[in-house]
């Protein structure tokens, strides 16, 4: 049905046009996609993570950290804790149930003792702030 | 039927003319679709989906 392009008359030139415009479109929609995906790729990897570093610890972490999380009766605080991300959760996980200390924590962040010791008081006055709203 | 009055059709909304432009265009959609060697079903919708706007957007002069 098809035959061969050679671009000869208007149809078979604006043929071309069309494909070369496709092929654009279709281009930049896949690069699109993949960075997509990626981006789902890369934030399923840091919901893992960490569940996996509690493997670490000791069984009494482990066991002492989850069903607390799980049975955290405070609704507000549950929430909270939720809309933190997931650096900010860990940070404050490792500190509270893990009992890492702040250079520790600063070795494996990679930012210095300050550094993780402003964050994870940036994080309290945040759980704060979150629970004082959810009480008004 | 050229391939410029097919466009026109198929700009137009005729479902025919627009079916015949996916046809055509069916393996180079399909090889773009495949990704890391897998062919990836739900990209080649959203190739599909773009094919049928480029229809649209594209200009005749």
């Amino acid at each position: 049905m098809w035959q061969k392009n050679n671009g000869r008359n208007e149809a078979e030139i604006l043929q071309n046009q069309f494909t070369a415009y496709l092929v654009q479109a279709v281009q930049r929609r896949r690069n699109e996609y993949i960075r997509q995906w990626l981006r789902r790729e890369q934030m399923e990897e840091a919901v893992e993570a960490f569940p996996l570093d509690m493997e670490y610890g000791t069984m009494d972490d482990m066991f002492s950290g989850l069903p607390l999380f799980m049975q955290l009766e405070n609704n507000a605080l549950y929430h909270a804790l939720k809309k933190l991300n997931e650096q900010e959760r860990y940070l404050f996980f490792s500190h509270v149930l893990d009992e890492k200390s702040f250079s520790v924590l600063a070795a494996e962040m990679h930012v210095s003792y300050k550094g993780v010791a402003e964050r994870y008081y940036r994080i309290i006055r945040k759980i704060k702030k979150k629970l004082k709203e959810a009480d008004v | 039927m050229n391939f410029k009055e097919l466009l026109i059709r198929a700009k137009a909304g005729e479902e025919t003319s627009m079916i015949m432009l996916l046809e055509m265009y069916k393996p180079l959609l399909i090889k773009r679709a495949i990704c890391n060697g897998i062919f990836d079903e739900d990209l080649y919708q959203e190739l599909c989906i773009t094919l049928l706007r480029c229809i649209q957007v594209f200009r005749l002069q």
